[in-house]
């Protein structure tokens, strides 16, 4: 593929006109065009600013395969221009991981198990059942939302990044040959939101194979209300859930302080409780849980979340190791962790990157 | 007078040079060549109290005292053509600029860059004799003092050997069959 077509794929795969790059790059409209159509060869500089911004490497845009398929699935996808600004950057963090792993030689064997093609289609009882194996075999006990994000990154090499999106509630997913299974959340979104949507996008993620096909390349409602069945058994297996609202309730009926406690301890959403109670408990009357959940909106919940950075701690690790390797250059080190040149440059002092500090530093 | 000919520098080099007040004097005894990128790559540094301090070096090429020269992607894409896919990916845009300057110049370039993977890079392509560090660089010009190890001889003589490691295994360069 030439590089004016590599160039202009990558800027309409980013959700950008010529005059947005214009604006935002000072290259000109009828450089950009000039560039696109092959009539004018453009400079190293103009390279590294459109690379920047459509978030692809040099290397990259110089290469002459076709551009590679890139599937990235949305729960709530965000409006154009957003969606496309988002997934450019999801997928170029997804690919510097990679990177990462390659040069430290640190590619994680241990992969997300597929989920087994049931006979006939795949039905709500098949997402229950790939639950309940999936805790079973990441041993997730029985309050999984603790672990989950920790034994994804670290056991099952699962690419976990945390982006500013809106609206909230968006999460989104990607699978690839190269980097693996990867996952978006929004770092807006309280915690226990995001247990949620890493649960949601996990389903995408085991059961790519099943539903990517060429005639489904987007899931449809019932996909989504599998993916969320999946999520609701896998953060609040059913044994460990009864127990505790058993506790809870004492013979009583569920109260609404009832759902923010028991929300706490999964460390979910009081909604996600009320409409897993409501599954388990035969709740028939949709207005009987939406009252709990407007309830429950009015009971102080006393969990602080927290503000994780855009790049995970493995990542970061890795990144410091490249660098003392020598395998990365500081300032590619300095883009990759997101911290300016002089800083990257202190973390070399006396010839060894400093791991805490790097992974300590704001991402 | 010049004491050293065309010399190349990094970003890191540029912006270490501004943080010791040291960049005027390399300016004024060097012939000192940048690659585009790395011009726009080298605005600020960041002062003992982590406080950013802007720099300029648009006035220095608009009078003369420091040439830019920049290239083209189809001597990127050369450059890239001589490593292993993706191996250009481990440097920064500046880096494999003021390579392919290097490379596709017969002038006896000195690529002053404090960093290891360029050295590893400047052996795979037969020019270490090339590589110069910073405190070379300091030394011949008379302001030699000791430096951050990034900068010094010691660690461009380190990377260095890594480099000639790394051809032997095979790592950067591809080998023509």
């Amino acid at each position: 593929m030439a590089l004016g077509d590599r160039l202009r794929a990558a800027r309409e795969r980013s959700g950008l006109t010529l005059m947005q790059v214009q604006e935002k790059t000072g290259v000109g409209v009828s450089s950009l065009s000039e560039f696109e159509t092959g009539m004018r060869e453009p400079k190293v500089s103009h390279l590294q600013k459109l690379a920047r911004l459509y978030h692809r490497s040099i290397d990259f845009l110089l290469g002459e395969e076709e551009m590679p398929q890139e599937l990235v699935l949305w729960r709530q996808r965000p409006a154009s221009p957003l969606a496309e600004q988002a997934e450019s950057q999801f997928l170029e963090l997804c690919n510097w991981y990679h990177n990462l792993e390659v040069w430290c030689d640190e590619r994680k064997t241990h992969c997300l198990p597929d989920a087994m093609r049931p006979k006939g289609r795949f039905w709500y009882t098949d997402a229950q059942r790939l639950a309940h194996e999936v805790r079973r075999k990441l041993e997730l006990g029985d309050h999984p939302a603790m672990s989950l994000l920790k034994v994804l990154e670290e056991v099952c090499g699962v690419k976990v990044f945390h982006l500013p999106l809106e609206p909230s509630g968006t999460a989104a997913c990607s699978r690839s040959v190269d980097f693996g299974a990867a996952i978006l959340l929004n770092s807006n979104n309280v915690r226990w939101r995001r247990n949620f949507d890493l649960a949601h996008e996990l389903f995408h993620l085991l059961t790519w194979p099943i539903f990517r096909t060429e005639q489904s390349q987007e899931p449809d409602q019932i996909e989504e209300k599998l993916a969320t069945c999946f999520a609701r058994h896998l953060l609040m297996p059913e044994e460990p859930f009864r127990d505790a609202m058993n506790e809870c309730l004492d013979g009583e009926k569920i109260e609404p302080e009832d759902l923010v406690e028991i929300a706490r301890l999964f460390d979910v959403s009081a909604d996600a409780v009320a409409w897993h109670a409501a599954f388990l408990f035969n709740i028939k009357k949709e207005e009987d849980v939406h009252r709990l959940i407007a309830g429950a909106k009015a009971v102080p919940d006393v969990r602080e979340s927290d503000r994780p950075g855009q790049r995970p701690e493995r990542f970061r690790a890795l990144a410091a190791k490249a660098l003392n390797a020598g395998e990365i250059s500081i300032g590619r080190f300095a883009e990759y962790v997101g911290v300016s040149r002089g800083q990257a440059m202190r973390y070399t002092e006396q010839g060894k990157a400093e791991y805490e500090t790097v992974a300590a530093a704001p991402a | 007078m010049k004491r050293l000919r065309l010399l190349l520098l990094d970003a890191n080099v540029v912006i270490h040079l501004f943080e010791l007040k040291l960049w005027n004097a390399v300016v004024e005894y060097c012939e000192v060549v940048l690659a585009r990128t790395v011009v726009e790559e080298s605005h600020f540094y960041e002062d003992e109290d982590g406080q950013r301090q802007d720099f300029e070096l648009a006035s220095y090429e608009a009078d003369g005292r420091v040439r830019v020269e920049e290239v083209g992607a189809e001597q990127i894409r050369n450059l890239r053509q001589l490593f292993h896919p993706g191996y250009l990916e481990r440097l920064d845009a500046g880096e494999a600029e003021s390579l392919a300057l290097l490379m596709q110049s017969r002038d006896p370039y000195l690529f002053c860059a404090a960093d290891s993977i360029v050295a590893k890079a400047l052996v795979n392509l037969q020019r270490e004799e090339q590589a110069i560090s910073l405190e070379e660089v300091l030394q011949k010009i008379g302001f030699g003092r000791k430096l951050r190890y990034q900068f010094s001889r010691e660690a461009q003589q380190k990377w260095i050997k890594d480099g000639h490691a790394d051809m032997i295994q095979g790592r950067g360069i591809r080998r023509m069959a």
